[in-house]
């Protein structure tokens, strides 16, 4: 595995505020990784901080072998697409295009048209006049044309619709396939998205959680489901990330299934179904945050 | 490392001429406005010199007309708006060059390239204007606007520079004000006018205690009219510099916060 960005020990503080703390992470090149997480978990400063465009406390970031910050050569492969992007002032959407490709070299003007047709985003109207999903899908045209070999999106679909979001996907996989490139989406959406991730990195309060493939991980979660007798049985000893009872039937989520447990599972007449990314994502930064009461309950009467 | 990342040189020249041209991606804020505006007032003054004129009857009228116009600031409002264009440059520009990949140095090394061109463009388009306005005796009208007394001058080039300078000192400390709003916020802004009431404050401070405002005032005097032609562009040059320097040192630490 080629990593386009190498992380170390990567620590950002504000005054008293520690937004990440000490993370090690790479990230795979012609890859498109996932930064999930809560809010204020820490993912877009670290995207800034991949970005030179904040400094980072402590650590080290190496994209190509250097650091970021201040590094023209380092910068010049990579596209940011912010979440809430300033353009100056008296800017049309024709102007953010035209600077676009003053300044990414591999910038594809033929691919901005179609996109912004898709989009059905107005030229001539001032950026400031863009409804929420307008400007989101500007920076979405900007990331995708840009063809930058590092792209950035921090969530990029704020305000877009469903199906400009579907459009989003579509466009995003499509051009991926033919111009391979190194992509890192942050998102809230993580089942919408989930389909599109090859990799996902979990962050939690400034610290990453998980790192793997996605489809690693989408085995590594298992819900049981089953008479709530039946189901404590089958579960014993092992860690429970979340339970939920209705009546006398119960659901929950256990880590680290073999074959064998699935069998003996099926046996005791158990259903077992495979946890979504986006659970996935849910029940481990509820128990990382929680991690003396391990088990998350519900009752339901 | 792959072959892929590797086999693009770096084209670092392209981001700093990128910056520099998003500058002019619209061209009215940088040249359509100004020039309208400019035409605007030079219009209205005419207009306005005209209606004065018709009214003036004997020679003391027109000479006491003269004296007046001579101290006309119908000029000056470009100054502001460069100054304010250098306020916009540091707020949108810095983050939507930054968010494009430029490094710090970059910005800086292309808003001082376009500070200059406009600086030039500008001073000339005055000293062009003023020729003009001395040539057709004031547009026709005894009026003065671009020959305005405070730009002083006879000779033609330190015209040019006084309003060179002029304009520079107003894109650099627009720049440096907003520099350190940016990197600070407010905090930051109003400890940075507090340090300059301080400094005004204290050096008056100083010169009372030791008696030294006449000495102050002579030689602020004798060095102005030393320098003749050159004094305003002379005496603009510390504002130059220090903008330059605050612009430099604030904005290569800069952050961009939303």
């Amino acid at each position: 595995m080629n990593a386009a960005i190498e992380v170390r020990d990567l620590t950002k503080r504000f005054g008293a505020v520690t937004a990440v703390d000490a993370v090690s992470f790479s990230i795979r090149e012609n890859a498109i990784t996932g930064l999930l997480g809560r809010n204020g978990a820490g993912k877009t400063t670290l995207m800034q901080l991949l970005t030179g465009q904040q400094f980072a406390t402590s650590g080290s970031i190496l994209v190509g072998g250097a650091e970021p910050a201040e590094n023209a050569a380092a910068l010049e492969r990579m596209c940011f697409v912010r979440e809430a992007q300033r353009y100056p002032e008296d800017f049309r959407v024709q102007h953010v295009l035209r600077s676009a490709r003053w300044f990414f070299p591999e910038w594809d003007a033929a691919f901005a048209q179609t996109l912004v047709t898709d989009f059905r985003l107005p030229l001539t109207r001032r950026v400031k006049k863009l409804s929420r999903g307008q400007l989101s899908a500007v920076g979405i045209v900007v990331g995708l044309a840009s063809r930058a070999p590092i792209t950035f999106f921090d969530e990029p679909y704020l305000g877009l619709d469903a199906v400009a979001r579907q459009i989003f996907y579509d466009r995003l996989l499509a051009d991926y396939a033919e111009h391979p490139r190194t992509v890192v989406l942050s998102t809230h959406l993580i089942d919408e998205v989930g389909a599109l991730l090859e990799r996902a990195i979990v962050i939690d309060d400034g610290r990453v959680l998980l790192d793997d493939d996605v489809d690693a991980l989408r085995g590594t979660l298992t819900t049981v489901t089953g008479g709530v007798a039946a189901v404590d049985a089958f579960v014993g000893g092992r860690r429970v990330l979340h339970r939920q009872s209705v009546g006398s039937f119960a659901s929950v989520t256990v880590g680290g299934l073999d074959d064998a447990a699935r069998a003996d599972a099926v046996r005791a007449g158990l259903e077992l179904a495979p946890v979504s990314l986006q659970q996935l994502v849910v029940r481990t930064t509820t128990s990382a945050a929680d991690p003396s009461a391990s088990t998350g309950t519900e009752e339901l009467e | 490392m792959s072959t892929a990342l590797a086999a693009r040189p770096a084209r670092t020249a392209s981001k700093t001429l990128a910056v520099a041209r998003a500058y002019f991606a619209n061209p009215w804020t940088t040249i359509a406005t100004p020039l309208v505006v400019l035409a605007a007032v030079l219009l209205l003054n005419i207009t306005i010199w005209a209606i004065i004129s018709a009214n003036l009857h004997d020679a003391g009228d027109r000479a006491d007309f003269r004296d007046g116009v001579q101290w006309s600031g119908a000029s000056s409002w470009m100054f502001v708006y460069m100054f304010v264009l250098a306020v916009q440059a540091i707020t949108a520009q810095l983050p939507f060059a930054l968010s494009y990949g430029a490094t710090r140095r970059q910005f800086l090394a292309a808003t001082g390239i376009v500070y200059l061109v406009l600086s030039v463009g500008y001073a000339t388009l005055y000293t062009l204007l003023a020729l003009v306005e001395r040539v057709s005796n004031g547009w026709g009208f005894s009026g003065r606007m671009f020959t305005a007394v405070y730009f002083g001058a006879d000779s033609w080039v330190a015209r040019w520079l006084t309003f060179f300078a002029l304009l520079l000192a107003c894109f650099l400390v627009g720049s440096a004000f907003a520099a350190v709003y940016q990197r600070w916020r407010r905090t930051g802004l109003l400890l940075a006018f507090a340090v300059v009431a301080a400094l005004v404050v204290g050096g008056a401070a100083l010169l009372t205690l030791t008696e030294g405002w006449v000495a102050f005032g002579a030689g602020i005097a004798s060095a102005w009219t030393s320098a003749g032609d050159l004094a305003l562009p002379l005496f603009t040059t510390p504002f130059v510099v220090v903008g330059g320097l605050v612009t430099w040192l604030v904005v290569r630490r800069a952050t961009i916060t939303t």
